[in-house]
């Protein structure tokens, strides 16, 4: 998501309390010139107001656990206002909650069911097409 | 339900389970499960408290009140939240480790907070002996906090009864502890003494008012 929001022209920054995992981030995303990496616990206050984050249009909330984006999240959605706040969440019920409370959720293991599920409609509709051929 | 089997979830385990109140634990490290097991017996389950259905299988919706104690607010949060909205549990009650995010854990649903800075600090100012103002808890309607003020000798309103005071609105004068004595109930005709300590019910916004009124300081010089 830093890489497509930076392609597209965006300022990015990146907080993430695991130096390694920085570490780890490809040396093109990290040199481009509108990409910043903050190595800090991304749902403290403190990292929240080092990082400037009033002046966000955007948060995304992509931690370990759906608690931990959940609290990242309403935090910066309902202490610093941040306009748009989007979390990955893989708990319907949490997604629920925070959806609630005005957070954007996305769960990537819906995703890839859905990813999945339009491959084997294609497989199958080429499966039927192939079919038709030879019965023609 | 009580999230956490640390010292503190233990231990609130323990007082409840003495009180009568059928009680289950949860937590996520083996190593606390079974201690815990072993200290109050097969009242533990292992599981992560901010999962819908590890919440459904321990049997959340038939619980009265759901208590977080971790040491991580997130946790704290998120199981609050799925037993408050989810399951719609009546008392949902949670520590807060970090005191920055009181406000937000009150706005995110939950119906009480046991911040554990404003607990350490407000022993601290207890155990100080011209401590002004300690705050106690802040009660379930969330306006209003249960306080403690101690009365300086030269404050105005010693020698005065209640009545003569313009004490301002809301205020409930529960229990007066003075150094002599045993703590008793005050009504309007009891004279204020010096070195006394009244504990009130105050609402949030008359704080400032109510120390100045009792102690002659202002609520927000003592907070600095």
């Amino acid at each position: 998501m830093a890489d497509m929001l930076s392609d597209a022209g965006h300022d990015v920054l990146i907080v993430d309390e695991d130096g390694r995992r920085v570490r780890s981030f490809p040396g093109d995303l990290v040199a481009r010139s509108n990409v910043e990496v903050f190595v800090a616990n991304p749902t403290l206050d403190d990292t929240m107001v080092a990082m400037d984050i009033r002046t966000a249009d955007l948060f995304v909330a992509a931690l370990r656990t759906p608690a931990e984006n959940g609290l990242a999240s309403l935090k910066a959605k309902m202490t610093y206002g941040v306009p748009q706040v989007l979390a990955v969440v893989t708990s319907d019920a949490l997604r629920k909650i925070y959806e609630g409370f005005g957070i954007r959720t996305v769960n990537p293991y819906t995703l890839a069911m859905s990813d999945l599920h339009e491959t084997l409609k294609m497989n199958v509709e080429a499966d039927q097409d192939a079919d038709m051929l030879a019965f023609d | 339900m009580i999230v956490g089997c640390g010292a503190l979830g233990t231990r609130t385990a323990y007082s409840q389970i003495h009180a009568g109140h059928e009680v289950l634990m949860l937590d996520t490290d083996e190593g606390r499960v079974s201690a815990t097991q072993k200290a109050l017996g097969s009242v533990v389950m292992l599981g992560d408290a901010t999962e819908e259905f590890t919440l459904k299988n321990a049997g959340v919706n038939r619980c009265d009140s759901f208590i977080a104690t971790t040491g991580d607010d997130a946790v704290n949060l998120a199981s609050c939240q799925l037993a408050k909205f989810t399951f719609e549990v009546p008392n949902v009650i949670s520590i807060v480790n970090d005191s920055a995010d009181s406000n937000l854990f009150l706005a995110g649903g939950i119906d009480s907070i046991v911040s554990r800075t404003d607990v350490i600090l407000a022993n601290l100012a207890g155990t100080l002996l011209d401590h002004p103002m300690a705050e106690l808890m802040t009660l379930n309607d969330r306006n209003e906090k249960l306080v403690s003020m101690r009365i300086p000798p030269t404050a105005r309103s010693v020698g005065n009864r209640f009545r003569d005071l313009t004490l301002p609105y809301g205020i409930i004068i529960c229990l007066i502890v003075s150094n002599v004595g045993s703590p008793f109930v005050p009504n309007e005709d009891t004279v204020i003494l010096g070195g006394e300590e009244v504990i009130a019910s105050c609402p949030v916004e008359a704080l400032d008012e109510l120390a100045y009124v009792l102690t002659g300081q202002r609520f927000s010089s003592i907070v600095a």
